[in-house]
């Protein structure tokens, strides 16, 4: 989600709410002759506002678990639960009069600032990655699919490279023969190649191509740079036919995809990451946040 | 040639994708359930109580610190009660502590725990907060309508009045004839040659007098007095105020009241009829021994300077002799020697003169409490700036509250600055009204140790 011109509305209006509550702090504060308490009657309209906050900003899973309910629009439910639970942050700390208490208090804010910290992470990074992914990734995918496709990949590249067969083609080569084919098996022509250049292919393709093609996210290979690939592929034409340059530009385009759902998936995974924080730790948040009330208001 | 159209991209996918689980959804959920169940589990199995306090108790209190129920009873005004909530009431802290009422007219009483704030760390519960005073003392009123302090008082530096003794430039008390500038002087000499008197050689506190003094004569050195059990064991007991100056203990190694020379005993410092009794008893007790003296003609250097004695007629027997004697020392001693210090009366009627009693107060902010030990390492003159001049006993010296307020300006104290909070100074409970407390609660009971063990 792209914090943009549409975020305004919302941005003031937490504004003010956070600017009412400083004007409601300040006097509290000064006034209060041991500091200001979480358990006065405005700390705890502070507590209760911010609990209230924490607990709306979570309600965004089920929003998002049951899409069909007609409880306002996702987009807005993702622009409250920004707000709003950044909104929860300074009103806690109003609560708990700017200071990190002790033992569950301590907690509960630590846990708090990492939450928040995470989804600012979390925002910074949705309205950026889109972008940058555009720009790094042409051939991007939906990302639960990436494993899928690129398993596609290798069995595109496996049929491209079956009919180099010695078998049945005495080491001939079938070639597409319009570039108009989407696949190989279409109507193609036999296309003859010197069998030592039909044996430095094939062991481009096993050593260095397949094993690529065969591991998602194989970084350390040499594939997986796209300068070492270009070379290699560009050794391979010098010792081939410009016959076979077609099959050879395919895989090196097949593995040009690799790269990109690769990169991909490594951003998809810095995208969504700080969730595997963010998610637990506001849930436990929530739970230690209920237990700190009932002890606070028992003891008080 | 590879073409990537709409139509191949579109036949790659499963178009169910979204409901299957792939591991990052795995992850998320699991992580999402098993952190907050592990947490709750962890803080059930723990028990630790502490955790869920809001702060650590005062060092006062810490033993208690896991044993809540001590101070966060079920009850209010002696009855228990069955609800959810277990606040601090004031009779909690009254079964260990006493706190007499702070005064009887006053409108307003706060609870022990609203100025005494627990849950703050290892401070001490008596540092309250000025902010606890401010709020009666900043527009003052009691029940009777009547006041007897200076009602608007905000804080030390903020519209404290002067020191009452000080306020109106009256004269202290004392009746005593004394000159600080004479004493601390370079022609002072004492029996054992020149002497430079330092405020501290007479004004130290009680804890320090025991020991003879500085520049007493040895024969008239009292004895230092043997310290008691534990007199040592308390750091700044007996410290806080200085011991009053005693004739005995600083003045008679100077100012020895010998009257006569046929006499090495001098006269006690007691009341006009006490030394009127040693005077005669001593003359008798020379005549007795020396019935000769009868005929001698007394020593001219008994004279009272600007006086005029008329020579008495020659005493026919022992009787006369003695009470011309003791008339004529008398003259000497009610006329110069006590009226050096002292102011006498002379009531019509009365043999006997009446001195003024020299009440010089050992504490002159009755109110207020204040230590020398804190103050020791300040040099005497830096806060009793008008001390070395002073010509009269009756010019109270204690310094002003400006001189205080020239340190005492922080709260919290700070570079520059000492603490200026109320407490330093001031005590809310009438601690003289204090009863004795009979102890309640066990030792397994504030431990949580079982006594069994």
């Amino acid at each position: 989600m792209r914090i943009d011109q549409t975020h305004r509305p919302w941005a003031l209006r937490t504004g003010a709410l956070l600017a009412l509550a400083v004007l409601a702090y300040v006097p509290y504060a000064v006034l209060s002759r041991n500091g200001p308490p979480g358990g006065s009657a405005l700390g705890l309209i502070y507590g209760i506002a911010g609990y209230g906050l924490m607990i709306f900003a979570a309600l965004l899973s089920l929003r998002k678990k049951f899409s069909i309910w007609r409880i306002g629009r996702a987009q807005t439910w993702m622009r409250g639960h920004l707000w709003l639970g950044l909104l929860s942050y300074p009103l806690i700390f109003f609560h708990a009069g700017f200071s990190w208490g002790h033992g569950l208090a301590r907690l509960i804010m630590l846990i708090l600032s990492i939450v928040i910290v995470s989804g600012l992470l979390g925002a910074a990074l949705q309205h950026y990655m889109p972008r940058i992914m555009t720009d790094r990734v042409p051939l991007e995918t939906i990302y639960n699919q990436i494993g899928r496709v690129q398993e596609q990949l290798l069995a595109e590249a496996d049929d491209l490279m079956s009919s180099l067969s010695p078998e049945k083609n005495e080491y001939g080569l079938i070639v597409p023969a319009s570039d108009q084919a989407a696949t190989m098996t279409t109507t193609s022509t036999v296309v003859r190649v010197s069998q030592q250049s039909a044996q430095k292919l094939s062991a481009m393709y096993h050593q260095a191509v397949r094993p690529y093609l065969a591991h998602p996210g194989s970084y350390r290979q040499s594939m997986a740079d796209r300068r070492v690939s270009k070379a290699m592929f560009a050794q391979l034409r010098t010792v081939t036919p410009d016959s076979i340059w077609a099959v050879i530009d395919d895989l090196e385009n097949i593995c040009e995809e690799k790269r990109d759902l690769d990169r991909q998936s490594r951003l998809q995974r810095v995208l969504q990451g700080w969730l595997l924080a963010h998610i637990p730790l506001s849930y436990l948040l929530l739970a230690l946040s209920a237990i700190h009330a009932i002890m606070a208001l028992r003891y008080r | 040639m590879r073409l990537r159209t709409a139509k191949t991209l579109g036949t790659r996918h499963d178009l169910n994708y979204f409901k299957s689980f792939t591991p990052f959804r795995i992850s998320r959920v699991v992580l999402g359930l098993a952190v907050p169940v592990f947490a709750l589990l962890w803080l059930g199995i723990s028990g630790k109580r502490q955790f869920y306090s809001k702060g650590p108790l005062s060092s006062a209190h810490a033993l208690f610190a896991d044993q809540c129920g001590v101070c966060h009873v079920s009850l209010t005004r002696g009855a228990s009660t069955a609800g959810f909530r277990r606040p601090v009431t004031d009779e909690a802290c009254l079964s260990c502590h006493q706190a007499p009422a702070h005064q009887p007219d006053q409108v307003f009483t706060p609870q022990c725990s609203s100025c005494h704030v627990e849950h703050r760390g290892l401070v001490s519960l008596n540092h309250v907060r000025d902010a606890q005073c401010v709020q009666c003392h900043s527009g003052l009123e009691t029940t009777t309508g009547k006041l007897r302090y200076v009602s608007d008082i905000r804080g030390f530096n903020r519209n404290h009045p002067e020191f009452a003794p000080l306020r109106n430039n009256s004269a202290g008390p004392s009746a005593i004839t004394f000159s600080h500038r004479v004493h601390r002087g370079d022609s002072i000499r004492g029996p054992q040659g020149a002497v430079k008197l330092q405020c501290d050689d007479c004004h130290r506190p009680e804890a320090e007098t025991a020991g003879p003094w500085v520049y007493a004569d040895p024969s008239t050195r009292f004895g230092a007095a043997p310290a008691g059990p534990g007199a040592n064991l308390f750091r700044d007991s007996r410290r806080e105020l200085m011991a009053p100056v005693t004739y005995e203990k600083h003045c008679l190694t100077c100012h020895a009241l010998r009257f006569d020379d046929r006499f090495t005993q001098a006269i006690p410092h007691k009341a006009p009829d006490v030394v009127h009794a040693f005077v005669v008893r001593q003359f008798q007790n020379y005549i007795a021994q020396n019935p000769q003296a009868i005929h001698q003609v007394p020593a001219a250097g008994h004279k009272i300077p600007g006086a005029t004695i008329m020579q008495p007629t020659p005493p026919r027997n022992a009787s006369e002799w003695v009470q011309q004697n003791v008339e004529r020392t008398e003259q000497l001693l009610w006329g110069v020697t006590c009226k050096l210090c002292h102011q006498l009366e002379f009531p019509v009627g009365e043999g006997l003169p009446r001195v003024k009693p020299s009440v010089a107060p050992a504490r002159w902010l009755p109110n207020a409490t204040f230590s020398h030990e804190a103050h020791s390492g300040v040099a005497c003159e830096s806060c009793h700036a008008s001390a070395p001049s002073s010509e009269a006993a009756s010019q109270i010296l204690i310094p002003s509250i400006k001189t205080c307020q020239s340190c005492h300006n922080g709260n919290p104290a700070n570079a520059g600055s000492a603490e200026n909070s109320c407490f330093l100074c001031h005590q809310y409970h009438q601690w003289k009204d204090r009863i004795h407390l009979r102890g309640t609660h066990t030792i397994q009971e504030l431990t949580g140790a079982d006594s069994s063990r």
